[in-house]
């Protein structure tokens, strides 16, 4: 456990006492309650739980959408902005974090929401590139439908003329082509079939290896979690149980009973 | 030996596009008995097609056809629309994936199940609202009233199934078709469901057919299994067998599934064999 | 766009409705041409005759010919249509989809100004407008687009506020795309198809605002022929000279008709889920 879990400061993203509440009024409940967690440079953790859990809220603040949090996160040494650090994406007046648009991307669960049903894949592709004013568009492009394993003439589609596992790779291209150091990937597989996941899911590994990416992936697979990562947490109710590394995993060393609960249900 | 409660033979469903035929499922065919049998298959395969095509509940444009489609001694295909109607959750029914786009979201539970009981039988409205308890119990609901003035919407998704299933069981039907029943609920909720559907299944007198693309899942919980792919049944097994399933497709969507027992660096990627979706 | 306009030549009151605007927009654009008479030129001697050989629909009080009189009036009334449209398409969109993505008291100070136009009668506030503004065709235009936007606005606003929670959309946010970016790039070509169709079925109101108030006589002026007015004009001797005001309010039927149609059709067409 020790070499992998990387001290607080040479961290890539370090996460302390992440708390947060939503809803107003009466409808205000305590989603995260004070979550710690940190990857290594080039590492792969998986933040594992089931529906209501808070994994994918841990994303969320982490990716910027969510402001209002409180506790500390570092990501790549610079610090992310939380309870009373400006606007959420989408307030009046908010100001777009181009820097951290750089460092950290994101791809979602759904392949079928997660693209502009009206932009050809091409232009999926360039609207970051245009949004950081970045030049050789073609080339970027070109470049990362070849990492994702995607022929370049399919530039010229729209979405709906794409399987599930296509437009997953687009999804992967448009997340890779800002060349960000950390990625998260939130249930990137868990809508596509088996076949598909697979090929999906070694295009990950194949990319974290090659690009030297950082990930922090949510799942509630225990299989999909121990395939992609070396380091993972367990997730309950917005509290993390338990933080484990996939080896001890799979030796049976889970020590608490929800974790050992999801390892039998996943064994079964 | 009787006749098997569903007997379907060489069963095609083509929809009509602008371009002709588009055949969806091609030549399927199986028998149903007292048991759980599984229809797996990935999507596009044609798995949910057979199930609505039991129930003739496909658009009008599919064009359904069979060498014999026969249900309990009832010729399915030459059925009228009255008669099909008649079947319908009285001898054959579904449930579907989602509780919240199956339930109507506007009548409480109770008055949803109550609709089921009424139409198995005329009762008054005590006694029907006592079967509906009584039915939410069944499904191991705890709090049967206060559930029943529930809404959908109030309901978790291990609830919002036990509930259809509920609603299921007012009718007392023999065959049951449940399509992805479990894949939209969390992994600890799924057993529950499950183990809910075996009880039944063992007391009542029930066929199940289960539509899934969870291959592991079907392994513990049904008896046999039917593996589809592209319109086909490409094998047709044993649950307990499926380690020595023989079809590359088989071998190959078992093989898929990352697994904590056998890790591996590279996951086996399917070679689709043009092979598999010909004659 | 051929399978949209395939999909609309299929319903065969839809192509009615269309044919009938290619025709209005062929004599708006042929006019000159087309009628036989100067419509503004008087001719006392052949007034109030009724439709015959020489003058198809008749002639009105001062012998200008109806039917010339009508075809210039169809340069007008696509005049209104186009310019109102033109002008409420944007305004509209951009106000609902303003107030839709961004929410909170943006939204709640758009839709309570949206709300205040919407609770007049169009009709009512267009006479306000061109009141304090003078009477004439340009004031009558300004009058009904400043009234007609509301309707757009809340339909915009009603689009965006279901696709602003788009993954897609928190993807444009993520990539460090700008709020106006992704109201106009992402977000405004996916509400157009319903405001393009409420656009067109828009038009028929418009065309009969107009008409309104040309019979008014606070929109466009005499002796401009536009329908309206000229049923005004016509009211007086309609006892007796019928086709003064048949003429011109066939014409308005018709065209306010084929908006109607059109719009339906487009509304068919442009829905993802229609299958047919």
């Amino acid at each position: 456990m020790s070499d992998l879990n990387p001290a607080l400061d040479e961290a890539l993203v370090s996460v302390q006492g992440l708390t947060l509440d939503l809803g107003e009024g009466q409808r205000r409940r305590t989603v995260l309650q004070g979550v710690d967690l940190s990857v290594a440079r080039g590492q792969a953790f998986g933040l594992v739980g089931e529906s209501g859990s808070g994994k994918t809220t841990v994303l969320r603040c982490l990716a910027g959408q969510y402001r209002h949090w409180q506790g500390q996160v570092h990501i790549d040494g610079q610090p992310l902005g939380g309870h009373g650090a400006g606007k959420r994406p989408g307030a009046w007046g908010a100001s777009p974090d181009l820097a951290l648009a750089r460092r950290v991307q994101m791809v979602f669960q759904d392949p079928y929401g997660s693209l502009h049903p009206r932009h050809t894949v091409h232009t999926a592709l360039a609207e970051p590139l245009r949004v950081h004013r970045l030049g050789d568009v073609d080339d970027r492009i070109d470049q990362v439908l070849d990492q994702v394993g995607l022929p370049l003439a399919f530039r010229q589609r729209y979405p709906h003329q794409l399987s599930g596992g296509q437009r997953q790779r687009v999804a992967i291209a448009r997340a890779l082509i800002l060349q960000p150091t950390l990625l998260l990937l939130d249930e990137p597989t868990s809508a596509l079939d088996v076949s598909v996941q697979a090929e999906v899911l070694n295009l990950l590994s194949e990319l974290r290896r090659s690009q030297g990416l950082t990930y922090l992936l949510v799942s509630h697979d225990l299989g999909v979690v121990a395939h992609l990562c070396e380091r993972l947490a367990v997730m309950q109710h917005g509290v993390i149980v338990e933080t484990l590394s996939t080896d001890a995993l799979c030796a049976g060393d889970a020590r608490h009973p929800y974790t050992r609960t999801l390892v039998a249900s996943a064994l079964a | 030996m009787s006749a098997p409660l569903l007997q379907v033979d060489q069963l095609n469903v083509a929809y009509r596009g602008a371009d002709g035929l588009v055949p969806v499922v091609k030549g399927v065919s199986f028998t149903l008995g007292r048991e759980k049998l599984a229809v797996v298959g990935e999507s596009g395969s044609g798995k949910t097609t057979v199930g609505r095509a039991l129930l003739r509940l496909l658009p009008h444009h599919a064009h359904i056809t069979a060498q014999s489609l026969h249900f309990d001694g009832i010729d399915l295909l030459a059925a009228s629309a009255q008669q099909m109607s008649q079947l319908r959750g009285r001898r054959l029914s579904m449930i579907m994936q989602d509780p919240k786009y199956s339930l109507n979201p506007v009548m409480s539970v109770g008055a949803q199940i109550g609709e089921a009981v009424q139409r198995a039988d005329a009762l008054s409205r005590t006694a029907c609202q006592e079967r509906v308890e009584q039915l939410l119990a069944r499904v191991h609901i705890r709090e049967p009233q206060r559930v029943a003035r529930q809404y959908p919407h109030q309901l978790s998704g291990g609830m919002g199934q036990r509930v259809m299933i509920a609603m299921m069981l007012a009718q007392k039907p023999r065959l049951l078709i449940a399509d992805e029943p479990t894949s939209a609920l969390d992994v600890s909720v799924r057993q529950e469901v499950l183990d809910l559907l075996d009880e039944l299944v063992a007391e009542q007198d029930l066929s199940l057919l289960f539509i899934t693309h969870d291959l592991n899942l079907v392994g513990h919980f049904c008896d046999r299994v039917l593996v589809m792919y592209a319109g086909r049944v490409v094998e047709s097994l044993a649950a307990n067998q499926l380690q020595q399933a023989r079809h590359p497709y088989t071998q190959a969507l078992l093989s898929a599934v990352p697994s904590l027992k056998h890790r591996r660096a590279s996951l086996p990627v399917l070679q689709r064999d043009p092979a598999w979706s010909a004659a | 766009m051929s399978q949209v306009l395939n999909k609309l030549l299929r319903n065969r009151l839809t192509a009615v409705g269309l044919a009938i605007i290619g025709l209005l927009v062929a004599l708006a654009l042929l006019a000159p041409w087309l009628a036989s008479a100067d419509p503004l030129r008087q001719d006392l001697s052949q007034a109030l005759l009724p439709p015959g050989a020489h003058h198809w629909f008749g002639t009105d009080e001062f012998g200008r010919d109806v039917l010339s009189r009508l075809l210039h009036g169809t340069r007008i009334t696509l005049f209104i249509v186009v310019l109102v449209t033109v002008v409420v398409g944007p305004l509209g969109l951009t106000v609902g989809v303003v107030a839709g993505y961004f929410g909170g008291r943006v939204d709640a100070v758009l839709m309570r100004l949206t709300d205040m136009v919407l609770s007049f009668p169009s009709l009512i506030l267009a006479l306000a407008f061109v009141a304090a503004m003078g009477p004439g065709l340009d004031h009558a235009v300004l009058a009904i687009a400043l009234t007609s936007w509301p309707a757009i606005a809340r339909l915009a606003r009603a689009e965006a506020l279901t696709l602003r929670q788009s993954d897609f959309i928190v993807v444009a946010q993520l990539q460090g795309a700008s709020n106006a970016r992704v109201l106009f790039k992402h977000l405004v070509p996916l509400c157009l198809p319903s405001v393009l169709v409420r656009l067109t079925m828009n038009m028929a109101s418009v065309v009969l605002t107009a008409a309104g108030l040309g019979f008014l006589g606070l929109g466009a002026q005499p002796p401009l022929p536009e329908w309206g007015a000229m049923i005004s004009e016509g009211r007086r001797y309609m006892l007796d000279s019928w086709w003064l005001v048949a003429a011109p309010g066939g014409a308005i039927l018709a065209v306010s008709m084929a908006f109607n149609l059109l719009g339906d059709g487009l509304n068919d067409a442009l829905d993802p889920r229609q299958t047919s």
